[in-house]
């Protein structure tokens, strides 16, 4: 009798979840790594993600089903991402999936994305010189951030020599080419243009800034920095002991946030300067309470770090990613990717950093770019900010001559 | 204002139009098309405190709050996460206060900033640096003096050059200001110089081996413009001769790098060269016994409540012990748990010891996060100028001297103490010291764990030039340790050091070279580097310095 019993109530516990999980549930991946070189950077934006998720479902859910977030670790592992997301797309069967921070593990999980048709939303700035209609970029594209920050040096400054200097991989490399042809462009000769490369994880930064010593020297010089992680902090050591100062030649980095500031000394760095799409320091209501809810978030959910936490851009373009899904959801009415695909086109929106927009026709953001000076408390100074919102290149002008623009891969099977 | 600022500013004193306090009122206040007026007129009044005024509008710190002109540095947060500005006086910096002499804050949000354009900020970096040139702090003038001889050059500043030349304390300033004022009289064509001026000036850049001028010399040389053949001549021979200074100066840069590279590697190969060295046990754990060091730093950091703004330099002298200390005690915990199984088995303590690694940065991910900062104590930011164009960081210096003292640490425990005895004796032969009486075990902990502590000093030397993540060890430290214990032959303190700076010295003079277009840089250099050592491991295997006779198999 008493088995009997158990039974029964096992299988109404069972059926009462099925029911419940069919009825009122939808699954949404988190594809960030939380271990290896990249758990520095890519846990906070699983921490806001999941911080968005709770927000949406204390507000009732998407279509009036909660968010049961999948989490998976690919670990900084690029060929486990594809595994991984194979896993979310096959078997957790997530209506879409939140994820990745370097290049080359969206490049590893496209294929993934583009074979069963279902979405990515990827919130890094990135290289550009890519389109997949299976991917909505939140994060800016080269010329939301590249060359607003190239050309504030020029007009603000009057730089004329350019020192590019950069992590080796895809994402220096292309940014790079980008600002080289940009500024070859506005007239700067080749020759004071500079591009150097160090490994990831390099150190020792005495003979590149002793070259970049020399080439300051005459005045007018600048640093265009894409060194990625951990090299930063032995790179400003250094800059600032060689009795270098932002004066004598200002580093404009591309790969500094508020996030990775936590872990620098920060006085090497006061004075020197960065491009983004979003800062903590935005004044607004909307961002106040964005970083302090994801203050108390974390303080209450025993994060590392705690209330001490800091937003920065990816974190904002992870968190808005989220909501711009949801829009687009409750837009098309279903959790069709094709439906909500189309519904994400042209789509308004309230971020915590301030309006923007997705594009019309392509797969990337509107977003504001601003220029922050470092303080000493390891926030940013707002010194710029554009006119309103920047149109994104999802192929630089500056590569491709207008009409040998590749069209967008994957999308619906034919 | 007056009220809330009497006793500061306004003992009596009306503002009138002019004054500082009206200028800065009309500043923020005015339209936007009188404010370069007014900007002449502060940069005209002479007065001290328009330095620190211009200095906040242009970073756009000024903030109105209702009609008083305010700003801050810190805020202050309440338990809801509220962030309230304490506010400062931008006429003479100092704390506001309320009626009870308390600090005055009001809520961040409450606060409007003053907006700057491009074309004001850009007036205002120009007259900020005349005000600069009679700062009384040294670094500040310097800066000034420096600017004024970079484009866009400012012929106003002409002047107070030619009298900082002759008058100014600090003969650092004295030659910049020379510098400058040659360089602007040189490339300013607006002045009339004459050529026999000219020749003269470019002479004398020649002479003071200014590297700044070697890009106008150049473009004198290179120019068709002036045309004058003997004015050529001479900057030719100008530019041959700082170039052969830059050339000096390069090499004995890459000299300093060299040695301070090879330093730091040392440093880091060291407590290896013990473990592994005299050992034999092939620890890769090593680089995380550095990690750890390096915590042990962050957290006496944290101990002495160190901060960039707050600094308590101590801390950093104190950690110097403790890391050796936390360092020797984790490695004797791993010697006894599991290296001490394994001591005839190398492949597997390979094994085993890697996996120890994985735990232990795991663990530290876990206790600390991925993110956490160390400030380096303010002595040991900059550096010291030893010769024209050199400078040396004191962080370089501190580590040169610390490795040092390791080396002659390790060396002194090996050769003149009983227990170096006894344990050159079990590395000679273990079964035989063994039956001498030589607790072999206890040998091996303690040797262990000297090596580990050594590992630790050498993580705690690195966070004042480099990053810490708990990967750090195997990113970082791991490779580079092996490959200058290798190359320096197994079980021999000095191959240690002559492999380590060599290596460095290696690394900094390969890097700057050019060929044609192509530079090496640290990519290649790393690959030049590599093939270099697996050629000479080629011809001699047992590295630098091989143990020679009886104990040459071990």
């Amino acid at each position: 009798m008493k088995d009997m019993k158990k039974m029964l109530v096992t299988a109404l516990l069972a059926m009462c979840c099925v029911v419940q999980s069919q009825a009122q549930n939808v699954k949404v991946g988190i594809l960030h790594s939380l271990s290896g070189t990249m758990a520095i950077s890519e846990t906070s934006l699983r921490d806001v993600v999941l911080m968005a998720v709770d927000e949406i479902n204390k507000d009732g859910g998407v279509l009036g089903k909660k968010i049961t977030p999948v989490i998976v670790d690919p670990a900084s592992n690029w060929p486990l991402f594809a595994e991984k997301a194979k896993q979310l797309i096959s078997k957790d069967k997530v209506a879409v999936t939140f994820g990745c921070w370097t290049s080359v593990s969206r490049k590893s999980v496209l294929p993934v994305f583009e074979e069963y048709n279902q979405l990515l939303f990827y919130p890094v700035q990135y290289e550009g010189e890519e389109q997949s209609l299976n991917v909505f970029y939140t994060g800016a594209s080269p010329n939301q951030q590249l060359i607003p920050a190239a050309e504030y040096m020029i007009k603000e400054f009057g730089m004329k020599k350019f020192y590019l200097l950069g992590t080796d991989y895809v994402f220096p490399r292309t940014a790079n080419k980008v600002l080289k042809a940009y500024l070859i462009s506005e007239g700067i000769p080749e020759s004071n243009i500079v591009e150097e490369y160090t490994p990831f994880h390099h150190q020792d930064y005495q003979t590149i800034v002793g070259k970049i010593k020399q080439f300051a020297s005459t005045g007018s010089a600048c640093v265009m920095s894409t060194i990625n992680g951990d090299s930063n902090v032995p790179f400003y050591k250094e800059f600032a002991n060689q009795g270098l100062t932002a004066e004598d030649c200002p580093i404009m980095a591309f790969s500094v946030a508020e996030d990775e500031l936590r872990a620098m000394d920060v006085p090497p760095l006061v004075g020197h300067l960065a491009s983004w799409n979003y800062f903590q320091s935005i004044r607004s209501r909307e961002n106040r309470a964005f970083v302090k809810n994801f203050r108390k978030y974390c303080a209450k959910n025993k994060l590392p770090g705690g209330s001490k936490r800091v937003t920065d851009d990816p974190i904002e373009a992870a968190y808005f990613g989220v909501y711009v899904w949801k829009a687009a959801v409750e837009k098309a009415g279903t959790f069709d990717v094709d439906k909500v695909r189309r519904a994400v086109y042209g789509l308004e929106f309230d971020a915590p950093g301030g309006k923007k927009r997705m594009h019309d026709n392509n797969q990337h953001t509107l977003k504001p770019v601003y220029i922050g000076e470092i303080k000493k408390d390891g926030q940013f100074k707002i010194v710029w900010n554009s006119d309103g919102l920047v149109s994104p290149d999802s192929y630089s002008r500056y590569l491709h001559s207008i009409g040998s623009i590749p069209a967008p891969t994957g999308g619906p099977k034919k | 204002m007056c009220f809330i600022n009497a006793g500061y500013v306004c003992h009596g004193t009306a503002v009138t139009e002019n004054s500082v306090e009206g200028l800065l009122e009309n500043l923020v206040k005015s339209a936007k098309s009188e404010r370069p007026a007014v900007i002449q007129l502060l940069a005209k009044s002479g007065d001290k405190r328009v330095g620190r005024i211009f200095e906040l509008f242009r970073l756009g710190s000024l903030n109105l709050l209702g009609e008083e002109i305010v700003y801050y540095d810190e805020t202050e947060e309440d338990e809801d996460f509220n962030e309230f500005a304490l506010l400062l006086d931008p006429i003479n910096g100092e704390p506001m206060l309320d009626g009870e002499n308390r600090r005055r804050k009001v809520l961040v949000d409450d606060l409007e900033e003053v907006s700057v354009t491009r074309s004001e900020r850009i007036l205002i970096r120009g007259a900020e640096v005349l005000l600069r040139l009679s700062d009384k702090d040294t670094e500040n003038r310097l800066a000034a003096v420096k600017r004024c001889g970079q484009p866009p050059r400012n012929v106003t500043a002409l002047p107070f050059l030619k009298e900082m030349a002759v008058s100014d304390p600090d003969e650092v300033v004295r030659y910049t200001a020379r510098e400058s004022m040659l360089l602007t009289q040189f490339s300013e064509d607006g002045l009339g110089v004459e050529l026999k001026d000219k020749i003269r000036i470019a002479t004398e850049l020649g002479r003071l081996k200014s590297l700044r001028a070697l890009a106008i010399l150049e473009e004198a040389v290179e120019g068709n413009s002036s045309g004058s053949e003997e004015l050529k001549t001479i900057c030719s021979e100008a530019i041959a001769h700082i170039h052969s200074h830059q050339t000096r100066v390069n090499r004995i840069s890459y000299m300093v790098q060299g040695i301070s590279l090879g330093s730091v590697l040392v440093l880091m190969a060291l407590g290896l060269a013990v473990t592994f060295g005299l050992m034999g046990v092939i620890n890769m754990a090593h680089g995380e016994l550095m990690t750890i060091g390096a915590y042990t730093t962050y957290e006496m950091q944290r101990l002495f409540h160190h901060t960039a703004e707050t600094p308590s330099d101590w801390y950093y002298l104190a950690a110097l012990p403790a890391s050796f200390i936390v360092a020797a005690a984790f490695g004797w915990i791993i010697e006894i748990l599991v290296v001490r199984h394994l001591y005839r088995k190398p492949l597997e303590s390979l094994l085993a010891t890697w996996g120890v690694g994985l735990i232990l940065i795991q663990l530290v991910r876990v206790r600390y996060g991925d993110n956490i900062g160390i400030s380096t104590p303010d002595w040991a930011r900059g550096g010291v100028t030893v010769a024209q164009d050199i400078i040396i960081p004191y962080a370089r210096i501190y580590i040169l001297v610390l490795c040092s003292a390791c080396v002659g640490l390790v060396y002194f425990v090996m050769n003149r103490t009983l227990i170096g005895l006894k344990v050159r004796a079990v590395v000679q032969n273990r079964d035989m010291a063994n039956s001498l009486g030589v607790n072999t075990h206890r040998v091996d902990r303690y040797t262990f764990a000297f090596g580990s502590g050594i590992a630790g000093i050498a993580g705690y030397a690195w966070t004042i030039i480099g990053g810490v993540t708990p990967d750090m060890g195997q990113q970082v430290f791991i490779v580079d340790s092996f490959l200058v214990v290798v190359t320096g032959g197994v079980g021999e303190i000095l191959g240690v050091v002559c492999s380590g700076m060599g290596i460095g010295l290696l690394t900094k003079f390969v890097e700057p070279i050019e060929i044609g277009s192509f530079t090496f840089g640290p990519v290649w250099a790393k690959v030049v580097l590599l093939i270099v050592i697996v050629t000479f491991v080629q011809f001699k295997p047992a590295g630098l310095f091989a143990p020679k006779g009886r104990n040459s198999d071990v």
